[in-house]
């Protein structure tokens, strides 16, 4: 045999430590940098110098920062209930019919292939004030026209029926995966034993499926929280006063303005946050499944 | 005792909400499509027409001569094709070692890989940007693939663990008592055998990059190095009104996609059916 033979453990470690130190770098790195430029003054105005808090207490004291926080909340919650309800309805769908099934699939995952700035396009040309077809229909049942860049509120939920559109295929495919999971003969005992079909959806496929919801709203809310992608394209600008902004479009204003402190100030609220959400995840996850363990199930 | 005559009417209803679904998710498409072959005046007359009455190409010879969607196009293909074979084989080979030759805190670094994508894309990309112009390196298109590579990596790479932990193990052992190495069951026993999630999983990482739009709009500047999505966003930034030559441009962004998701979908569903989604 050969000597220089190496152990299973340190092959494993020789193929699996590069790609996780690399990707390590390239989180940590710029983390760190991330939070030294935030206790900074940096602007193309003033000289650059370390001010400790400044930065965070210039964003909390600012009416506009609330306003912009709330709304980002609001668009990843309405993202989140519209995305949900409607990927589970679809999944249930799925999950019933036999002929036709694979087309019915493909295209209910087609709209993750579009990228969000399309998406942002097409729904900003739908709500045209002028040319579009929303107003048009609105016009011709008699109704007035409506100007979604008039109102903030109107404007995130526009941007969240564009953001929504995209974000339910992979809700739908993660509670699709998890219901053709199911055994079959679960639903055959409960037919046999004169289960209604909500009964049975009730007390049989939602606690099996819950966590795969738990899990894909999860998602859902992390990803349309951070990503500004729609806004950028449905309203430049940020609407009447900016008012209709979301904090990753703020970052990125901020920075295109050159203030890189202010924006790293906002990356490390959006980082805050998100961790937020992960620790919330991962506790609803552990009392679900102490729960799951405690009935005996 | 429920009658068959209830599942019939789930199944049928099925089928109804199903055909509303994806009417609403196709007309948007089919929508842009039909005005993409009107002419200008045509697209602004009132009441809108839905079928165009003299369908013209001079909005795509617009889009291709005047902007440079050509270029737009190769570059994304550049930046989507290296980054989902950079992320496919490092992935399976750090898969390959965490799930088959575990060692002491191999599965703290399959975790902290996947935590590692609950850091914000977007707080990153400002020190990013700072890192790689003190490096030379903004405005290129690598710059890019380092960022889709972060974005993409860990997700595959969870896919690829949940595949290989199902993948039965007697296979290896039996192969490794053959007399294989590692690398040569790695090669003739688990890729063989999971071509169709690997592709799945490349298609997955290849939409990923080809639809990235942030990374690209921090990170590049020049006409000549965009990616679609940038190109196509800057297009709609300078061209609000020519919705003709915009519709043109959002079918040639979404093509490409559609094309690679068309010739995978079937390894796509499958894919991600087999249970690569769980984990």
């Amino acid at each position: 045999m050969n000597k220089l033979r190496i152990s299973d453990h340190t092959f494993g470690k020789i193929l699996s430590l590069p790609p996780f130190f690399f990707l390590f770098l390239l989180i940590c790195y710029p983390l760190y940098h991330l939070i030294y430029c935030s206790l900074h003054q940096i602007n193309p105005v003033r000289p650059f110098k370390f001010v400790w808090f400044e930065n965070y207490v210039f964003l909390f004291n600012q009416p506009l920062f609330h306003r912009i926080v709330l709304n980002t909340i609001i668009y990843a919650a309405l993202v989140t209930s519209l995305t949900m309800s409607i990927a589970l309805i679809v999944a249930l769908c799925l999950n019933n019919i036999k002929k036709l099934s694979s087309i019915f699939r493909t295209i209910v995952i087609l709209p993750w292939a579009t990228p969000l700035v399309l998406s942002g396009f097409v729904i900003a040309w739908i709500f045209n004030p002028t040319y579009g077809i929303f107003n048009y229909i609105l016009q011709s049942l008699g109704f007035q026209p409506i100007n979604i860049y008039s109102s903030a509120d109107l404007m995130i939920f526009v941007a969240a029926l564009a953001d929504t559109w995209t974000r339910i295929p992979l809700a739908c495919l993660i509670i699709l995966a998890e219901l053709q999971n199911i055994p079959i003969h679960l639903y055959e005992s409960a037919k046999i034993d004169g289960a209604s079909s909500f009964a049975i959806f009730r007390h049989i496929v939602l606690p099996l499926i819950f966590h795969s919801i738990l899990f894909s709203s999860f998602l859902t809310f992390l990803f349309s929280f951070r990503t500004p992608d729609v806004f950028l394209s449905l309203v430049p600008g940020g609407g009447p006063g900016r008012s209709g902004m979301v904090l990753g479009q703020y970052l990125y204003e901020e920075f295109l303005y050159g203030n890189i402190g202010l924006s790293s100030t906002i990356g490390v609220v959006i980082l805050i946050s998100c961790c937020i959400l992960g620790t919330g995840y991962i506790v609803a996850y552990e009392t679900y499944y102490q729960k799951l363990v405690g009935r005996g199930s | 005792m429920r009658s068959p005559k209830s599942d019939k009417i789930i199944e049928i209803a099925s089928y109804i909400l199903l055909s509303l679904y994806s009417f609403i998710i196709l007309s948007p498409v089919i929508w842009i499509f039909l005005t993409s072959l009107k002419s200008l005046n045509e697209i602004f007359s009132w009441p809108p027409t839905i079928l165009p009455k003299n369908p013209t190409l001079i909005n795509y010879h617009e889009v291709i001569e005047r902007y440079g969607f050509v270029t737009c196009i190769l570059n994304s293909s550049y930046i989507a094709g290296i980054t989902s074979l950079v992320v496919v084989t490092s992935g399976v080979l750090c898969a390959y070692g965490l799930t088959f030759f575990r060692y002491k805190g191999s599965s703290q670094v399959a975790y902290a890989i996947l935590f590692s994508r609950l850091a914000p894309p977007i707080a990153l990309l400002v020190p990013l940007f700072l890192i790689f112009r003190e490096m030379g390196l903004v405005n290129t298109r690598e710059s890019l693939i380092v960022y889709t590579f972060f974005m993409s990596f860990p997700f595959i790479m969870w896919c690829l663990i949940g595949f290989f932990r199902k993948f039965p193990k007697d296979l290896i052992d039996a192969a490794m008592v053959d007399g294989c190495s590692r690398i040569d069951v790695l090669l003739k026993v688990v890729l063989p055998l999971s071509k169709g999630p690997l592709a799945a999983l490349a298609a997955i990482a290849f939409l990923w990059s080809w639809n990235e739009f942030m990374g690209a709009l921090v990170l590049i500047r020049s006409r000549g190095l965009m990616p679609i999505t940038l190109g196509f966003f800057t297009f709609t930034q300078e061209e609000y009104t020519n919705w003709g030559d915009l519709c043109a441009a959002g079918i040639m962004t979404l093509i490409p996609t559609i094309i690679v998701f068309m010739i995978l979908q079937r390894h796509m569903v499958k894919g991600i059916f087999s249970g690569a989604l769980r984990g």
